[in-house]
């Protein structure tokens, strides 16, 4: 468990790169393409990308000049979750063998790439594929970029509304949490591998800040136990979900227990006193 | 009715119609309208020609030629599908493109799925699959961003200078346009900016008006 719990946090992206068998800087371009599905994500991947920024400033300076664009990004509505876009993402640096049956079934993808592509040289603006949270984020990883880099370029698109990201990455601060995004990337990576079995949310034993247990005596000789969490700043659903599932797909579950709280998933608060499920509640 | 139509409905020559010197030899015998031969509309700095197949002996063919879908799902549908949007016709359409899109305030949709687009479409139209704008696409609100929303953050917008959208699909039996439509009203795109060609690719093709395969389409 500890060992499992080691993985999930720590994130770094040459971890990912030594789980995964191969470095992303030396991924050649073939490859990529090689995946029919991702032929059109995988050419805006290789594309220039004009939102890059140069020199990668640092996440703090850039916080602050996003709150003045857009107090909050764009989120995606409904179900559109967390564990689409990782698989996206996988499926784009060609880490999910089966990427055609399992990234993109509905084919809306390509399709939403295509008219993204179409609608943009519309507007007269050259004809290059519009970056996504996905073709960002595979990018960046594809050249070997930090953690802290990816953090930067992706709050940078989602404050000036370039791109839309799922609800559940949301902070409350009203950022993008990249780092969630960076972990369920490195877990799902490793469960394709297979060299690591999901981790089953009874394994986990949440603690630090804001958490919360209560026993509630039941009848003699047993209790139930009651979690709560108090919204620090900086936390998403996601990364609570992690903390106490030791798994972002589980977020919906904490959502739904607090939906008198939170009309959708990116309403977190600082100080919001969350219910959160018991493992086997899920 | 049938009999009169006739002698005037000009189909094309497999579904896409491919029109070479028939024109530039002689007058237009058939015109769009009887003061308008054909439509030159420019865009982008190219120009886009909508006229007419000049074969008077042509007919439809292909899979534009059915009469007999199965219903459900190819049913009929209603002259305004969706209340407050406006329904256009070809001479509309036409109107639509010189209007708004030359002036790049409006945007001709095709709504149906990339196959179908491939095969052939309406000078000029973007294809916008009615799927893209379900709510379940994770990319809806980029697309709606690309239509020229402005973000406010969460998902809110501002559509004070988003695009007019004319949306069709395969016309008067497919469903398709009208999901596109009701699907852009649930996400708050304004009604008056919407507007349906309810003929669609079908009264498109039987009247032998232009069609092309987009070059986007063709070259993956």
């Amino acid at each position: 468990m500890t060992r499992a719990l080691g993985i999930y946090f720590c994130i770094s992206l040459a971890m990912l790169s030594v789980i995964l068998g191969f470095p992303f800087k030396v991924l050649p371009d073939r490859q990529a393409s090689a995946v029919p599905v991702a032929a059109a994500v995988s050419k805006s991947a290789n594309d220039p990308v004009p939102v890059l920024v140069a020199e990668p400033a640092a996440p703090a300076s850039a916080a602050a000049a996003l709150t003045a664009v857009l107090a909050k990004p764009v989120v995606r509505g409904g179900a559109a979750g967390l564990d689409e876009a990782t698989t996206a993402i996988l499926s784009d640096l060609s880490v999910l063998p089966t990427a055609a049956q399992s990234a993109d079934p509905s084919g809306l993808r390509e399709m939403s790439s295509s008219a993204l592509t179409a609608l943009r040289a519309l507007r007269g603006q050259p004809e290059v594929a519009v970056p996504t949270l996905e073709t960002l984020v595979s990018k960046a990883l594809r050249e070997g970029q930090t953690d802290a880099y990816i953090n930067t370029l992706v709050n940078e698109a989602a404050g000036k509304g370039e791109i839309s990201v799922p609800s559940a990455l949301i902070t409350s601060d009203g950022r993008v949490d990249t780092a969630v995004l960076l972990s369920n990337l490195v877990t799902k990576a490793q469960v394709a591998a297979g060299t690591l079995a999901e981790t089953r949310p009874q394994d986990v034993v949440a603690g630090g800040a804001g958490v919360e247990v209560r026993m509630v005596q039941k009848a003699i000789g047993s209790a139930e136990s009651h979690q709560f969490y108090t919204v620090l700043a900086g936390d998403s659903l996601g990364s609570i979900a992690l903390k106490f599932y030791g798994n972002v797909s589980y977020y919906p579950a904490i959502f739904n227990a607090n939906r008198a709280l939170l009309s959708s998933p990116d309403k977190l608060k600082v100080g919001q006193r969350l219910v959160v499920p018991s493992p086997d509640q899920l | 009715m049938l009999v009169l139509l006739r002698g005037f409905c000009l189909g094309l020559a497999g579904s896409v119609a491919v029109f070479i010197g028939a024109s530039g030899v002689k007058a237009q015998a058939v015109g769009l309208t009887e003061k308008m031969a054909e439509a030159r509309i420019a865009l982008d700095g190219r120009e886009i020609v909508i006229a007419r197949n000049q074969d008077e002996t042509a007919t439809i063919t292909g899979d534009f030629s059915k009469t007999s879908r199965a219903c459900p799902p190819f049913c009929l549908q209603p002259i305004a599908p969706v209340s407050g949007v406006d329904t256009y016709g070809e001479l509309e359409l036409i109107g639509f493109l010189q209007d708004k899109v030359a002036a790049g305030t409006g945007v001709l949709i095709d709504a149906r799925l990339p196959e179908w687009f491939a095969k052939g479409s309406i000078p000029a139209a973007i294809n916008l699959p009615f799927a893209t704008l379900a709510s379940d696409n994770p990319y809806r609100n980029d697309i709606l961003i690309a239509l020229g929303a402005k973000p406010l953050g969460g998902e809110s917008f501002d559509f004070s200078d988003a695009l007019d959208m004319l949306v069709f699909c395969n016309g008067i039996w497919s469903d398709q346009a009208m999901r596109a439509l009701r699907a852009l009203r649930g996400a708050g795109y304004p009604m008056e900016k919407l507007h349906y060609y309810r003929g669609g690719m079908q009264d498109w093709q039987i009247l032998g008006l232009t069609v092309v395969a987009p070059k986007s389409a063709a070259a993956p």
